[in-house]
């Protein structure tokens, strides 16, 4: 099988069904991180398209030394962010803007078993939703790291960050999402439903 | 352990980053501490939320056609991959660097002004020293230097003069037209710009060629200094060159010649430092505009031997960039695309 990055150097050559195989190669990782991101299908559909139209005109911008994924994914992650902006539904934040101390989390016993307030598939939804009110950066760097299953490094070199501050930022990501699961079963009562 | 040191643990245990030690006290704690435990189921499934894309749709089938028509569509030349972006107007690197290009621009010509006087009275006067760092240091200097030897290049005993120095011209409007000056060689001839209104780094530009690294400093005053730090391995086989340097090359390469002894032809010959790859670079026709690059209108690729050929607009005429040699395919490809000239 090809490379990407064989396949890159093919499609500047104008070699179009080497794109295409790009195209097949990449659209699921890219829509489901624009999905994750959006939670809209028609809009991820669309940003989706717009992406990859995107990495075909600054194709050469493409530096074929190093991994293709990265490259595609950050633009991936960038123009969704884009088109967000636009819409206004994207919440602004840096990663450093929201450390959390850890002694002032509320304690976890308080809401019991999580499983027995809602059904599985319920928290699920739940969880997902409170991932889109996220600020972008947490919301990929989890979606990266979960959803399309990359390393440390692999993140890294996607986000242009260091190895070391990705596993930083994977676990403030996580407890600023466990804070907004909880805001949001205390504003919709469900906290005081459970034992 | 206690309950703090288990919640600070528990991403990671969740993601089976812990070590097998602590693995296996946390999970005797999970087993005593009903407050943890719930924690931990509360971790997984947020997890498991995380990970799973059973409830991402799919794509349609037609995704991929959609996205190739939109490519190939009547409006595919605009959305070529365009690899030659040396416009002016449109390079974010002039973007960001016309302002401190202005400003050079005008503190020469200030300087200019403040110096005709002086310039009037030049005399025939350059002093070349080369030190043993190869930098050649070419000096004008004004009648109150009483040396009136022509320097020389001690490197290949090159003599260089100042041949001609053009007085000030009223170009009519009220504007004088600023002097030029000619600077000659056994090999090299070359004119310090028709009418001087550049900035200092395009002052040298002429003198040296573009397998020089150039810096060139302009003393308000009696004496303008041109200095030049020089490749000793270029060769420069024109007179009268006024090549422009081609940018984005990778630093492993450095220029061993530059050919422009056709007028209609500039060739630049790169090789790394070990010596083990090369590769050419044509510029067909030279073209003294070629800052104002145009849109590419053609690729053409050949495997044997590796070579790239694009074309590109310059106003109304058609150049032809060729890119070939023994370096890899990739990166003859993202050469030529990333090529730039300055």
């Amino acid at each position: 099988m090809l490379t990407d990055e064989i396949l890159t150097a093919q499609t500047l050559r104008g070699e179009v069904s080497a794109f295409e195989e790009l195209v097949d190669r990449y659209k699921k990782s890219v829509f489901a991180i624009i999905y994750r991101m959006t939670g809209q299908y028609q809009e991820a559909e669309d940003i989706a398209q717009e992406v990859f139209v995107t990495v075909y005109q600054k194709l050469y911008q493409f530096d074929s030394s190093k991994k293709f994924a990265p490259w595609i994914h950050r633009i991936a992650i960038n123009t969704c962010i884009s088109s967000l902006r636009k819409n206004n539904k994207v919440v602004l934040l840096n990663f450093d803007e929201t450390i959390t101390n850890p002694n002032e989390s509320e304690p976890l016993h308080k809401y019991g078993d999580p499983e027995s307030a809602l059904e599985r598939n319920e928290l699920k939804a739940e969880i997902r939703a409170a991932l889109m009110e996220l600020p972008e950066s947490y919301q990929s760097v989890l979606i990266l790291r979960y959803q399309l299953d990359l390393n440390n490094h692999e993140i890294a070199e996607t986000l242009g960050v260091s190895k070391e501050n990705v596993e930083v930022k994977v676990h403030r990501a996580r407890k600023a999402l466990r804070k907004t699961i909880i805001r949001r079963w205390e504003e919709r009562g469900v906290i005081d439903e459970l034992p | 352990m206690n309950c703090h040191d288990i919640k600070q643990n528990m991403y990671n245990y969740c993601d089976g980053l812990v070590s097998p030690d602590l693995r296996s006290t946390m999970a005797a704690h999970l087993n005593e501490c009903e407050s943890c435990r719930n924690n931990y189921q509360l971790t997984l499934i947020e997890k498991e939320a995380l990970s799973d894309a059973g409830d991402i749709p799919l794509l349609s089938e037609a995704f991929t056609a959609r996205i190739m028509g939109s490519l190939i569509s009547a409006d595919s030349v605009s959305s070529m991959p365009q690899p030659l972006v040396m416009s002016k107007s449109s390079s974010p690197y002039f973007k960001r660097t016309s302002w401190y290009s202005g400003l050079a621009v005008i503190a020469a010509v200030i300087a200019l002004c403040l110096y005709l006087p002086n310039l009037k009275n030049i005399s025939n006067n350059i002093n070349v020293a080369d030190n043993s760092s190869k930098q050649q240091q070419l000096e004008l200097q004004s009648n109150a230097v009483k040396n009136n030897d022509y320097g020389t290049l001690a490197k290949d005993e090159d003599t260089i003069k100042l041949s001609q120095v053009s007085p000030p011209q009223n170009a009519g409007s009220g504007q004088s037209k600023l002097p030029s000056i000619t600077l000659e060689s056994e090999s090299r001839s070359v004119q310090v710009d028709k009418d001087l209104t550049y900035s200092p780094s395009v002052l040298s530009t002429p003198f040296s060629s573009e397998a020089m690294k150039r810096s060139t400093s302009l003393d308000v005053g009696r004496s303008i200094r041109i200095e030049s730090q020089v490749n000793e391995t270029a060769q420069v086989t024109n007179t009268a060159a006024l090549s422009f340097s081609p940018q984005n090359i990778p630093t492993r390469f450095k220029l061993m010649k530059l050919d422009t002894a056709s007028e209609n032809e500039a060739v630049y010959n790169y090789a790394s430092q070990d010596g083990k790859e090369n590769f050419q670079l044509h510029v067909a026709p030279y073209h003294e505009k070629m800052m104002a690059i145009g849109p590419t209108s053609n690729i053409t690729f050949q495997d044997s031997p590796p070579s790239l050929t694009r074309d590109i607009q310059v106003g109304d005429q058609k150049i032809t960039l060729t890119v070939s040699g023994n370096i890899p395919t990739e990166e003859l490809i993202r050469l030529v695309n990333t090529i730039q000239f300055k």
